[in-house]
């Protein structure tokens, strides 16, 4: 498990509307796509990287209380939870705040340094 | 000799979400921020700086995990802003800014480092994003005096340790005091005071996740003692007022380059997180 990976992945998710709507409109095989763009690389590749099972099941279901527990930036993580949420689903901010807070909460302040 | 003249030192708020909040209108909840901004505006431009110096922390975009300097110079001829999803997400428009190549080639060095406590990078190309562009719509919308940005790495740790903001903030001085170009300079400093974002305690309807730092932290600097402020500013006290609240650091660099109590100091209520307001007139 790798906090950097993970945070690599949904900066990479969040950078742009192209890669938002990659992702939102097939999150299994964006993920899946983004394992084997590293796997199959000799070289560290700005859009792919290795991703534990659990952290792939996270982020397809956007778990957010496990991606926050597991040590995601709380900054990038919202951001991209808000992008998927938000921009995407058309959520209301104020909903999508207090779900959000609901996830992350009980978890309290995990470690996020890399 | 000529040289260059301090003639201000700004701590100020960068909060992407007021732009949108105030572009149509004023609400009450909002009405201390925008008079703060306003008045800070107004005295900047009283104080006709030929450059900014900007100190700030990127979030993620241009200075990510694969790639985390402590402190960063932009030497750049111009610089643009905002990233694609901050446009998305706040709301924020395209912008750019000249920048001052001379200025920062001065702070930096040529040949080895010109400073003998700040081991900065530099940077010839770098999209900015809300940490300088948010202050600069408040502060000179009108994007026409060259900037200087200085990154400073406070969200990812480790961090440069506070000390290394005070250093940062003499450090300017001297350098501006030693400069032969005659420009009239200001330093805008910004960061946070208490502020939780993707935490539990984001959002709390214009109440601070930790009241009790804000006003430790503003009395800090309107007592102009950056000693204190230092010794203040331990990791583990930031980091439990919120989770962004390292960014206040920077602040320390407004306070240690201006060197004394500011003219204006506050931390303002809004229907967000209270937000950090000093200024110190250097004429």
């Amino acid at each position: 498990m790798s906090r950097f990976d993970l945070n690599k992945f949904m900066m990479f998710v969040d950078g742009t509307t192209e890669s938002l709507e990659d992702f939102c409109s097939d999150r299994d095989g964006f993920v899946r796509r983004w394992t084997r763009a590293a796997a199959e690389s000799q070289r560290p590749v700005p859009n792919g990287g290795p991703l534990s099972e659990l952290e792939q099941a996270a982020l397809i279901s956007l778990d957010v209380g496990a991606l926050y527990e597991m040590g995601s930036h709380p900054y990038i993580l919202l951001h991209f939870a808000r992008a998927i949420e938000v921009d995407v689903n058309g959520v209301p901010f104020p909903e999508f705040d207090r779900a959000y807070k609901a996830a992350v909460t009980p978890h309290g302040y995990p470690n996020f340094a890399t | 000799m000529a040289v260059a003249e301090l003639v201000a030192v700004l701590g100020v708020p960068h909060n992407p979400l007021l732009k949108r909040a105030m572009q149509n209108g004023i609400d009450e909840d909002l009405r201390a921020t925008h008079e703060n901004f306003q008045d800070f505006r107004g005295r900047l431009e009283d104080a006709r700086p030929d450059v900014l110096i900007m100190v700030g922390s990127d979030h993620f975009r241009k200075f990510f995990y694969d790639n985390s300097p402590a402190f960063m110079i932009g030497k750049a001829p111009r610089f643009q802003g905002t990233h694609p999803n901050e446009i998305r997400t706040f709301g924020l428009d395209p912008m750019e800014v000249p920048g001052d190549v001379e200025m920062a080639t001065a702070l930096l060095g040529t040949t080895y480092l010109n400073s003998d406590s700040i081991d900065f990078g530099f940077s010839n190309e770098w999209l900015i994003d809300h940490g300088w562009t948010v202050p600069l719509w408040f502060l000179r919308p009108e994007y026409d005096i060259p900037i200087v940005p200085i990154h400073s790495n406070t969200n990812m740790p480790p961090l440069p340790r506070p000390a290394r903001f005070a250093a940062l903030g003499h450090y300017l001085r001297e350098a501006i005091a030693g400069d032969a170009s005659n420009k009239r300079v200001a330093i805008i400093s910004t960061g946070h005071l208490a502020t939780d974002i993707g935490g539990p305690r984001q959002f709390l309807g214009g109440d601070s996740p930790d009241p009790e730092f804000d006003a430790d932290a503003v009395s800090w600097i309107a007592g102009g003692d950056l000693e204190v402020a230092v010794a203040g500013c331990t990791f583990d006290r930031l980091a439990s007022a919120g989770n962004v609240t390292l960014q206040f650091l920077n602040i320390l660099v407004g306070l240690a380059a201006a060197g004394r109590v500011p003219d204006f100091a506050e931390g303002t209520a809004s229907r967000f997180a209270p937000g950090p307001f000093f200024y110190w007139d250097m004429r």
